[in-house]
Formats: C-alpha cells, structure tokens, sequence
C-alpha cells in the first residue's frame, strides 16, 4: 500500500507541478468562454440586414405592411417603382443594388389559390437559407390571416384561434417548474460531455504513461521493486487525481467568476420565476430572464448530482484507465496503439451519441439500461441526475460499476504483466484478451 | 553460514516452451557470482525469478535460507540489461523515488544520495534533468539507484553493456568493493571473456538448463589439458618428443601437453636436460573454452 501512494505521489506531482498543468487548467476555460463567445458573434454576423423590395402587382396586400424580422436580419421596403426598373437595377448592380432581393406578388394572385399564380422572389446572388425560411414563415401567416378575413371570421376569433397553450406541469417530484426540464436537460450534457471528455484525455494520458515506462525501460528497474499490479493502480489513481485536481480548481474558477457576474452585472440567485419564457428568450435574454434562470438552476439539487458526478466520474476512471493502462503496457509503436485504442474508446463514443436520446426521454428504456451497463453509465448516470431517477437505479448502477472496473481492473493487470516485459512484438487485440484470460 | 541465495531445481515453462529447467545454484556473501550464457539461454527468466517480477513453476528459491518473499525485495538491487529513467524528472527527485520504493524514507535516500554524489563528484548534477545528461551520466545515476538502498544482493545483467571504459572502470570496482562488504553479487552476461577476471563462481547456462557449475578457479583444474607454454633458449633434446606431444613450436617457444606429468614433473624434465628456461606457464582455458566444450557435450548426449 505504501508504494502505491509513493507512485500516485510521483505520478500526480510530476504532472501538477508542470507549467502545462497551470496553463491548460486557466486556459481551458477561458477557451471554453471564447468559443461560446465566438459562436454568439457569429450567429450576430450572420444576420447582416437584407432590403427586400415588395412589388405588389395583385393589390392583395395593399393595405398591408410585412413584418420585419425581428433579428433585424429582413426589413421590407415599398417602392414606388416598377418591377421592371427595379429588376433591371439589381442586373446591373448586382450586391450594389437599392435592395438585395424583390419580392414580387404578381398580378392575379389569389389569396384563396396561393400557389397558382405564385409569389416570385429576386436576388443578385443565391438567397440564403435563414431568409428563405423566414419568408416562408412571415407569407404563410399573412396569407392565412388575409384567408380568414377573406372568409370573414371575426378577428377576434381569430386571435383566439393564435393563442399559445400554457401547460403547467406538476409531478409527485413538485419541482416541474416551467422551464425546469431544459435547464436539467442543459445540466445533464453539461455533466456528460465532462465525463466523456475527461475519460478520454485522461484514458489517453494514463496510454501514453504507461507505454512511456515501457518504452524507455524504466518499468524494468520499477517492477524489480514494486508489483506490475501496484504499478498500474498507481498511475492510474495518481493521473485520476490529476482530474480531479483541474475540475476542482475549474469548480474555483466557476465559483469566482460567479461571484464576478452577480457583482458586476446585479443579478441575484434568488430572482422571481414562474414566468414561463416566451418563444423568444433566445433572441432577447433580458436580465428578467437570466433571473428565471438562474431561479431554475437554484432549484436543482446540486449535491446528489455533485456526488454522483464524483462517484461515476471515478468509477468510470478506474474502469477506463486499467483498459488503457493494459493496452499502454501491449504496444511497442504508436501504429499499434492507435488501432487497439479503438475497442476501448467506442464504448465511450457510444455514450456520448445515446446521451441525445437518454436526455431526451430520461425514464425512457435507452436512458435505463444505458445508465446500468458498466461502460455507458459513467457518463449517462451522471447525466440523468438532475432528473432526478429513482435511488435503487442509481445505486444499482454504482454497484454495477464498481462490479465492472473490478473486472476490467482484474483483466487488464494480467495484461499489464504480461505487456510490460514483452518488447518487439505486434499485438492482436485476439492476442490481448488471452493474455487477459488465460494469463 | 548460509547462502545468501539459493536456487533449487528451478523450473518455468511459457507454454511449451521450457525457459529454465531445474537450475540450481548458491550464490555466497562476499563473492561474485557469474551467470553465464548465450543470449536466449534463459538468464533474464532466472534473474526476473529472483527479483520476483515473475515466479517459478516449481523449486524454491531462498534467501538467507528463508524463502524468498516479497519483503526480501528491498535486499535486492537489481539493475536490468535495459534500463531507463524518467526523463522529465530531476536527478536527485529521481534517485529519492528509487528509493522510496525500495523501502527508505526519504531522509535515509537523500543521505545516501549525497553519500555517491560525493563519491562519484557529481553533486552540481543533482537538479539537472535525466534528459539534460549524457548516456554515461545516467549509467552513473542508474548504478547509483541500484545500489543506494545498500542491497545485501546485487544483480547486474550486462551491467557493461553501453558502458564507456571509464565507467566501466569505476563500477567495476564498486562490484569489488561491495564483494569487500560481504555482499553478494550475481553478474549476467553473454560475454565470457569480462567474467574471468571479476568472478569467484560462476554457472553455465544453455537452453534453460545449468550445465557447469562451480568456482572458477576449481573449474580451470577440472578442465585443464595439462598445456603448458615452455620459453627457453638453445636447442631442445632430441627425444623430447618421444615425451611430450608438441601442439606448436617456434625458435624460443613451445606449447605442449602431457597427459600424465603435473607441471613440476614437466618442469623437471626440462631442467634434467639442461635446457635454459626463460618461461614456463601451465595454460588452462578460458571460461569460453570450457562453455563450447561443455555445450557441445551437452548437444552430443
């Protein structure tokens, strides 16, 4: 046991005390930041404003305006001139043109037959697809609305008909707060990406280590002192402290930068609710509406999903990391390498692909078993945790886990002892569960 | 007193592939012990044996007359024909790891680094990288790590391997100065020509299997062809072939044999006839010699 925690010591310090530890746990989130900025700024690019000349030849929306949308991406003009003149402008011009495309109702459109005599669109270049869309959307609610007035229905039954349902929901749980199940949603790939992540870098990090040792043959000198077995444990321990050290200090960091924007922008954690977020909250994030949010991230049970989070983050380390350490311990070159990585990362692929699914319907039977099955449950338990799924699961799940890296933790130290001393020789992946198997 | 090793019929197979078979030998406290052999013969099996990385089909294997268990390991100090260090790491860290996990605290592993550092005058070495140092600078910090836990048995495979002549020099005689401290010491190689001057015992290996055993110096008498390499001056008896068979002869030199005489009867000879000799030497072969001899006995049975 003491020789144990004298590698997880060398294994953890010679990697926490390196400049490239300091660098990449700062500068991984402030990444993270700059990615999801840099995506916000180029979805802000991507609605440069088109003017779209409307020439309404049919006199069908002559005492109508279209609505500009509201992302300031399409404003609609009505121009005194003719189509012809106008067109000819945009041949000329191109880009330069008054406008960037005209919309043409011809002559004999008729609102109850919209498409016989259909509405024309002209532009200099290919129109987009988010104006395409968006007229679409903005011609079909005009027409349906001109529809109805043609047929004369009372206007307001028509607004009534436009009305948008509510639903309240409720459970035995009593915490469905409108808007509850997104952010839980948004919480648990949150949860799942960091396991998928961090199991790979780390899985990889533990790879690599170990064929280091060997390699360079310094395994050779160490296992004349310790076991191949105290070895293995003692990277894998030591690299899986190394994890947790980051997302601790990345925890920290959170927590601080929290405190930053609760200062410098004066929302509180305890804001009012109840206010369901209209369709538009994407668009126009008001401070009432980060306050509803942040009202609903209150309501989250941050323990239980804190502690899961650990268990399985862990638990499915243990499990990862002796498969890692196995084929670490297997290979001779990094040709071989990559290829017998591949069984022990697809398990983990799967996972993050089945998340979609599990987040989407978390009581559903891909969510169930995949939070049971030793390989996907690292990442999809702590996923389903803000959902908050009965305790037997999740402490059927643990015991499966634990159950599970005990036997990957059995089959890859025979691997890892035989693997270690055995240079020059390619390796079948055939090859290793024998030496798993057979020893 | 007891050995401070002991092999007894030492056996271990991979599969159908018999890698030692029955080997055993004593290894004595204050000797050097040859384990000799081709590359293949089975010598890394028997040593990763002894310092337990893996374990015997059968026959036991004690030290100081206990059997070998795990807590004996820190007794050991084993340096392997391959080695390496850590790179990245720094030379007195990585010494003080060593160490530790041969069971010293790292009080005890940095006194005794200072100790060789010292020795070896190489104390501005120790914040330096394994990366930063030259091929025969690690050899010495390698040598230093297996011998700092002060080991009562040392096993050097091909410890000479790599080595430029300096080293060679300077680690050959900290082998004799351990051997002066009464420890043992069980040197590998495939090169027979190193061992003649540093063993006491040594034990041929072929095929996994021990084929002689014993001190050097008992094994030389053993094999000996009673040869002998006469000097001399003026012109040799006329009927001194009738006694002697003559396996090479020059102006001033012969080398003969005689089944029959021990070397002071050969000596006598000479002299009766009043023949002036400058030199007479008794020739006993070499380590290799006998190594051939015995395999290709071996290979006839």
């Amino acid at each position: 046991m003491k020789k144990i925690l004298i590698i997880i010591q060398r294994e953890y310090l010679s990697r926490v005390l390196t400049k490239s530890f300091l660098l990449t746990t700062l500068l991984a989130p402030i990444g993270f930041i700059l990615l999801v900025g840099a995506t916000v700024w180029v979805n802000t690019l991507g609605s440069s404003e088109k003017r779209i000349a409307v020439i309404d030849e049919s006199g069908v929306f002559k005492d109508m305006r279209f609505p500009d949308a509201s992302d300031k991406s399409v404003y609609f003009f009505y121009p005194n001139e003719s189509f012809d003149s106008l067109y000819s402008n945009i041949q000329t011009n191109g880009k330069e043109a008054k406008f960037d495309a005209l919309l043409r109702i011809p002559a004999g459109f008729e609102i109850m037959n919209p498409n016989r005599i259909g509405v024309q669109l002209f532009t200099a270049d290919r129109p987009g697809l988010f104006m395409k869309q968006y007229l679409t959307e903005m011609l079909g609610d005009v027409v349906r609305k001109k529809k109805l007035e043609t047929l004369d229905v009372d206007k307001a039954a028509i607004e009534n008909l436009n009305e948008k349902i509510t639903i309240n929901y409720t459970s035995d749980l009593g915490n469905e707060k409108v808007g509850f199940t997104e952010i839980a949603s948004v919480i648990g790939y949150l949860i799942g990406f960091v396991v998928y992540i961090a199991l790979l870098v780390f899985g990889t990090m533990i790879m690599k280590g170990v064929k280091e040792e060997k390699t360079n043959r310094i395994v050779e000198v160490l296992v004349s002192s310790v076991k191949p077995f105290q070895l293995m444990l003692g990277k894998i321990v030591g690299i899986g402290m190394v994890g947790l050290t980051q997302f601790l200090l990345w925890a920290i960091l959170i927590m601080l930068s929290n405190f930053f924007i609760v200062a410098v922008l004066g929302i509180t954690m305890d804001g009012g609710m109840m206010t369901p977020p209209s369709a538009s909250a994407a668009n126009n994030i008001d401070a009432d509406e980060i306050r509803i949010l942040i009202g609903h991230i209150s309501e989250i049970r941050f323990l239980p999903i804190f502690g899961a989070f650990l268990f399985f983050f862990i638990g499915g380390f243990l499990l990862y990391g002796a498969l890692f350490a196995a084929i670490g311990a297997a290979v001779n070159d990094d040709g071989d390498m990559q290829s017998l990585t591949l069984p022990v990362t697809i398990p983990i692929i799967i996972s993050i692909i089945l998340l979609t699914k599990v987040i989407g319907e978390p009581d559903g039977s891909v969510a169930f078993w995949a939070s049971l099955v030793p390989f996907s449950s690292p990442i999809i338990m702590p996923s389903l945790m803000p959902f908050e799924p009965p305790l037997w699961q999740i402490l059927l799940s643990a015991a499966l886990l634990i159950l599970g890296f005990l036997g990957t933790t059995w089959l890859a130290a025979r691997i890892y002892r035989t693997g270690i001393l055995m240079y020059g020789k390619k390796v079948t992946f055939k090859e290793l569960l024998k030496w798993g198997f057979k020893g | 007193m007891n050995p401070i090793l002991q092999l007894n019929q030492i056996k271990k197979s991979y599969g159908s592939y018999e890698a030692t078979r029955n080997v055993s030998m004593n290894l004595q406290g204050g000797s050097i012990f040859g384990l000799l052999g081709p590359n293949g013969a089975g010598k890394t099996t028997l040593i990763r044996m002894i310092t337990r990385i893996i374990f015997p089909d059968s026959g036991s294997i004690l030290f100081k007359g206990e059997p070998m268990e795990e807590r004996h390991v820190h007794q050991i100090g084993y340096m392997p024909e391959e080695r390496g260090l850590y790179k990245k790491m720094k030379v007195r860290e990585h010494l003080v790891y060593l160490g530790r996990l041969k069971g010293l605290s790292s009080r005890e592993a940095a006194e005794k680094i200072n100790f060789w550092f010292k020795k070896f005058d190489i104390e501005s070495w120790e914040n330096k990288k394994i990366e930063e140092l030259s091929k025969g600078m690690s050899q010495k910090v390698q040598f230093i790590g297996t011998v700092l836990h002060e080991p009562d048995l040392l096993i050097l495979d091909e410890p000479f391997s790599g080595l430029d002549p300096i080293n060679s020099m300077l680690i050959e005689q900290e082998i004799r100065n351990f051997k002066a401290q009464g420890k043992a010491i069980l040197f590998s190689t495939h090169r027979m020509e190193q061992v003649e001057g540093i063993c006491d015992t040594i034990a041929l290996i072929n095929k996994g299997e021990n084929i002689l055993c014993g001190e050097v110096k008992v094994l030389k008498q053993q094999f000996k062809e009673n040869k002998f390499e006469v000097g001399f001056e003026g012109a040799l008896p006329e009927h001194f072939q009738q006694h002697f068979k003559v396996l090479s002869q020059s102006e001033n030199r012969a080398v003969i044999s005689s089944e029959n005489n021990t070397s002071n009867e050969v000596l006598k000879y000479f002299i009766e006839q009043n023949v002036t000799v400058n030199s007479f030497k008794e020739l006993l072969p070499s380590i290799n010699e006998i190594f051939i001899k015995n395999v290709e006995k071996a290979a006839a049975l």
